[in-house]
């Protein structure tokens, strides 16, 4: 009995569980891993860095034609930086849209193909 | 231990006869607040939950494994049969179609493979830290469980999900064996089986107790039937609390088995005096404790701090590629950081006082720090230290997004022409300034000065780079020892320009904790352990008797050598003892090991007995210095003055020198452990220059020389009145705080020496009192009143630990005298020659009529013995009449004859 308790039973309990907790507490999760992961590419990516130092001349070319070309070498480094974090961004959002949508669309398509019915979404 | 530590306020939950905890509770079976939060243990202790976790436990990771594969090997399936049917749709014939047929339905196989994966994310979520919030004192805010739910609403923080897994297995093993043995569970079984975890056998290993052993005593002390257990139960519940609120107080992310280990010892006394029992005093078993939290803790900042460092850009242009990059620097130098960052820099202990008023220096302006201090006093590691700050980031804005070079002075200074040096520095600090990023670190700058560009009144190198750093926004930390910044810097434009930071050296514990963190590296290189008393004696040892540096740097080489010898004597797996260490330092030093490592009380207590073996008579002297020894000894065994320093007064030939010789003898292990000076060749004020050095010249103090290669000695001073009165003023500093400043400016240190002054003044008023027949105390006294006074201050007699007056010898004694100079000719004769001697009794009552002088004392004895009884054996060992094993016979009136 002991043994069926810790085994069978708490799997059953976990199964009912699960998507309980997917939309719950699994939903912080993921909400959390959506913002760490953005600040974590923000500052790989340098743009906080890049930014504070528009103005600051590149390799220490102080004079001004150093300081103009740095600045534009710098606004085109912030702008293709900027898009490569969009990129990842944006991908970091379909992870985090499709864990709310993959375990539903999942039963959806797994009923209609199972049971051949057609039940309209809307 | 050092102070009482107050109980924690704990809520115990009561059980039902079951086992099972009240509803009230919410889970918890202890609890206890701090700062408006409830910290609870919320795991069930019962047999059955203990059990069932660990089959769910199995169970889970089987079906997680099963399902994952069964997702996997699903979708591939799928996938496989997909692209055949696209590509090559005739190979499908070939495949039954049993198997084409049976496959699980694709959303159903991501369902499973989501459900595996939620499992795993819910089980790594109940890993959890300690909460720093726990610091704080804790305090009582409920006398009962439905208040404190009612407060906290029930949300109380699990201290169960921050325990290690191995303090987690031993914690339920201890529960489940006193279930077993139908026990409450008590502080008892619990620390039993802390005994048995890896961990504490490995600190009882470097105590040198076997493991199994201590369990089995710890057992039939603690745990036998019938022991007392009560309130055991709510102190073990004390222990899992106070090992929770050390580990929050301590920064650490997790309780670990040390923390338990540690609790139990804090709360229960007893265990303590279990271990001094086992011959390990409190204050050790302490220290080693301390020494496996602190490499736990030290793992755990070492994790955090390659994290951080991860992050960090070294290139030459920075992060933003603001720098320039800078090919020489990088050529002649070495990036700190970098080498932090990567892990090649060994960790910087401690320190912190030092490293943040360094940074204040920076942060304030100062354009260049000097970092003055003994050799091996650990300069470099602390800007080393600095690099691993400046990987972190954990600096001020000015040192933020650098890079921290190590320039060699070396490198600069090489070639034959001063021209070049100067040409390389400005090269290096011009590029160091144009890159806009480095910060510059050169060790040993004193390198750099008195070196001239041309002849006569051109510039100094110094002044080179003094000009540069004043001009431009660089940054420079550079490092010298205390003796050249006196002779060499101090005054120069850059010695005024630079802050100095003096770097003394550590303290006896901070040397031990460096120690203890880089034992396991040297451990690893050369398979021997470490007791903690080996390392510990390193830095005692170290600290005694290498004084050419500083600590920790000469405590680290010792172990080093340690390690090696007994590596080499013993072969690997082996442990490290502290007499190893006693036999490193005799072969380096060639102090007697015994001298090294015997206990200093069994000789103090026999000192007289070991005295009058070789000094015939003077009781009353012998005894005075023992005393006086012993007196000495036990009020300060601080050690900040010599061992002991005494005068002896008395006539020649009274066994003064004798008393010194067998004291360095007893004490230091060998007469020829005694360092000796004649004090009537100091006679001139300018004497004192060649007792302490010339000034500005290392290397030229008699004295101070002397002691600083020997500094475990005895030190003689004969005559010492004839002395120069302003030497004396030396000797009263040396007295008293058992150092001495060398003409140089080092500290050379007299805290292992016995210094011993004998003087021949007032030895007519011996004389004449002896006669008298006055006793030895009384003319003692005579002559402290008055016949000491014309040579000596008071204040100078007042140091001494002992004023010992020797009387003029007797007939009698003299005959002992002969009788043992005698001796040392028969053992002499016999172990060279293989020849016995017998003086008959007649003949040394004749010797010692013929050597005895009142004024002389046992002087004209020797010349006696020489003509009547060694030039004897001469002639008789030259004609050749004598063979192995017969023996020579000198009788009265200058009879020999051979038997």
């Amino acid at each position: 009995m002991l043994v069926l308790k810790y085994t069978l039973f708490a799997l059953a309990k976990d199964i009912l569980y699960a998507p309980m907790w997917w939309y719950t507490r699994g939903a912080l999760f993921i909400y959390k891993w959506l913002v760490n992961t953005s600040i974590s590419t923000w500052r790989q990516m340098g743009l906080g860095v890049w930014i504070k130092n528009l103005f600051v001349p590149m390799f220490q070319q102080y004079d001004w034609q150093g300081r103009i070309i740095s600045f534009f070498m710098r606004l085109f480094q912030i702008i293709f930086r900027f898009i490569g974090f969009i990129i990842m961004f944006a991908i970091y959002l379909v992870i985090f849209l499709g864990w709310f949508a993959l375990p539903a669309l999942a039963v959806y398509m797994f009923m209609q193909s199972t049971f051949n019915t057609y039940i309209p979404l809307i | 231990m050092e102070e009482e530590i107050p109980k924690v306020p704990l809520l115990i939950c009561d059980k039902s006869d079951e086992g099972h905890i009240r509803k009230a509770c919410r889970g918890s079976w202890m609890g206890f607040s701090v700062h408006h939060h409830f910290f609870a243990w919320q795991r069930d202790l019962s047999d059955e939950a203990i059990k069932g976790r660990r089959i769910e436990e199995i169970f889970d990771s089987i079906v997680n494994f099963v399902l994952m594969l069964v997702g996997v090997v699903g979708l591939l399936h799928m996938g496989i049969l997909k692209l055949m049917n696209f590509y090559v749709p005739e190979y499908l014939e070939y495949i039954p179609t049993s198997l084409q047929k049976t496959y699980i339905p694709l959303w159903l196989l991501i369902l499973l493979i989501m459900f595996v994966m939620s499992r795993l994310v819910r089980t790594a979520l109940t890993i959890e830290f300690v909460k720093s919030d726990a610091v704080d004192h804790p305090y009582d805010d409920g006398t009962s469980w439905e208040s404190v739910a009612k407060y906290h609403r029930g949300s109380f923080h699990n201290i169960a999900h921050a325990f290690a897994p191995r303090a987690m297995v031993a914690f339920e093993e201890a529960a489940l064996k006193s279930h077993k043995a139908g026990v409450e569970f008590s502080l008892y079984t619990l620390f039993e089986h802390l005994l048995k975890t890896p961990d504490v056998k490995s600190i009882l290993i470097r105590f040198e107790l076997p493991p199994d052993q201590v369990v089995k005593v710890f057992h039939e002390q603690f745990l036998q039937d019938g022991a007392d257990h009560a309130g055991a139960n709510g102190a073990m519940w004390q222990v899992i609390a106070k090992a929770y609120l050390d580990a929050a107080k301590n920064d650490d992310p997790k309780v670990t088995v040390f923390h338990l280990f540690d609790a139990c010892l804090m709360v229960d006394p007893r265990f303590t005096e279990f271990f001094e029992r086992l011959g390990v005093q409190p204050k050790v078993l302490d220290n080693g404790v301390q020494w496996f939290r602190f490499m736990n803790h030290l793992s755990g900042e070492m994790r955090s701090f390659r994290r951080a460092a991860f992050k960090k850009n070294t290139s030459d242009t920075g992060a933003a590629m603001t720098g320039l990059a800078t090919p020489l620097i990088n050529s002649i130098g070495e990036d700190l950081t970098k080498a932090a960052k990567f892990g090649y820099l060994p960790v910087t202990v401690g320190r912190k006082s030092e490293i943040s008023s360094m940074l204040r220096a920076l942060e304030s302006g100062a354009s260049s720090v000097i970092l003055t201090g003994q050799q091996g006093v650990g300069k470099m590691s602390i800007v080393e230290g600095l690099a691993e700050r400046m990987v972190t980031e954990d600096v001020p804005e000015v040192l933020k997004d650098k890079r921290l070079i190590r320039i060699p002075i070396t490198h600069i200074v090489s070639g034959s022409d001063p021209g070049q040096y100067q040409q390389r520095l400005m090269q290096v600090m011009v590029e160091a300034v144009r890159s806009g990023n480095t910060v510059l670190a050169f060790e040993g700058i004193e390198g750099l000065f008195g070196v001239r560009v041309g002849g006569g009144t051109s510039q100094d190198l110094s002044d080179t780079l003094a000009e540069l750093l004043e001009k431009t926004r660089l940054t420079a930390i550079t490092t010298t020892t205390n003796e050249a910044f006196r002779t060499a810097i101090s005054g120069t434009r850059f010695g005024s320009m630079s802050t100095k930071l003096e770097v003394n050296q550590v303290e006896d514990n901070d040397a031990i904790q460096i120690l203890e963190s880089r034992v396991f590296a040297i451990e690893a290189q050369h398979t021997v352990y470490f007791t903690y008393r080996a390392i510990e004696q390193c830095v005692t040892m170290a600290r005694r008797f290498l004084q050419d540096e500083a600590l920790p740097e000469n405590a680290i080489k010792l172990m080093q050598e340690t390690a090696v010898y007994v590596r080499n004597k013993r072969g690997a797996n082996q442990l490290v003892r502290s007499e190893d260490v006693g036999f490193v330092i005799t072969e380096k030093t060639n102090i007697p090991t015994e001298a090294v490592n015997q206990d200093e009380k069994d000789k103090l207590m026999r000192l007289e007995e070991i005295m009058h073996e070789r000094v015939v008579g003077q009781n009353e002297a012998v005894k005075a210095v023992s005393a006086a020894l012993r007196r000495a000894r036990a009020d300060l065994s601080g050690g900040k003055r010599p061992i002991a320093n005494f005068l002896f007064l008395g006539p020649t030939g009274v066994g003064k020198t004798e008393t010194a010789k067998t004291l360095a003898e007893v004490y230091f292990g060998g007469e020829d452990r005694m360092t000796r000076f004649d004090m009537s060749e100091f006679q001139d004020a300018q004497s004192i220059y060649r007792l302490i050095g010339q000034p500005g010249q290392q290397g030229t103090g008699l004295l101070t020389e002397a002691i600083r290669q020997n500094p475990f000695t005895l030190l003689l001073l004969d005559e010492f009145e004839k002395a120069d009165a302003s030497l004396l003023n030396v000797f009263l500093q040396i007295f008293d705080d058992g150092r001495v400043t060398d003409s140089v400016g080092r500290v050379v240190d007299f805290t292992n020496t016995i210094i011993i002054c004998t003087s021949n003044a007032g030895s007519s008023y011996i004389q004449d009192e002896v006669k008298a027949g006055t006793g030895t105390e009384i003319i003692k006294q005579g002559l402290l009143d008055q016949e000491l006074k014309k040579y000596f201050r008071p204040e100078l007699i007042n140091r001494f630990d002992g004023v010992i007056v020797y009387t003029p010898l007797n007939e009698e004694q003299i005959e002992d005298i002969a009788h043992l100079m005698i001796g040392g000719i028969e053992k002499r004769l016999y172990e060279q020659k293989g020849i016995h001697l017998d003086v008959t009794e007649r003949a040394v009552a004749q010797l010692a009529k013929k050597g005895y002088s009142p004024e002389f004392g046992a002087r004209p004895m020797r010349r006696v013995i020489q003509s009547d009884v060694e030039d004897v054996l001469a002639n008789i060992l030259l004609e050749g009449n004598v063979g192995r094993n017969q023996t020579i016979v000198i009788d009265a009136d200058g009879g020999v004859h051979i038997e």
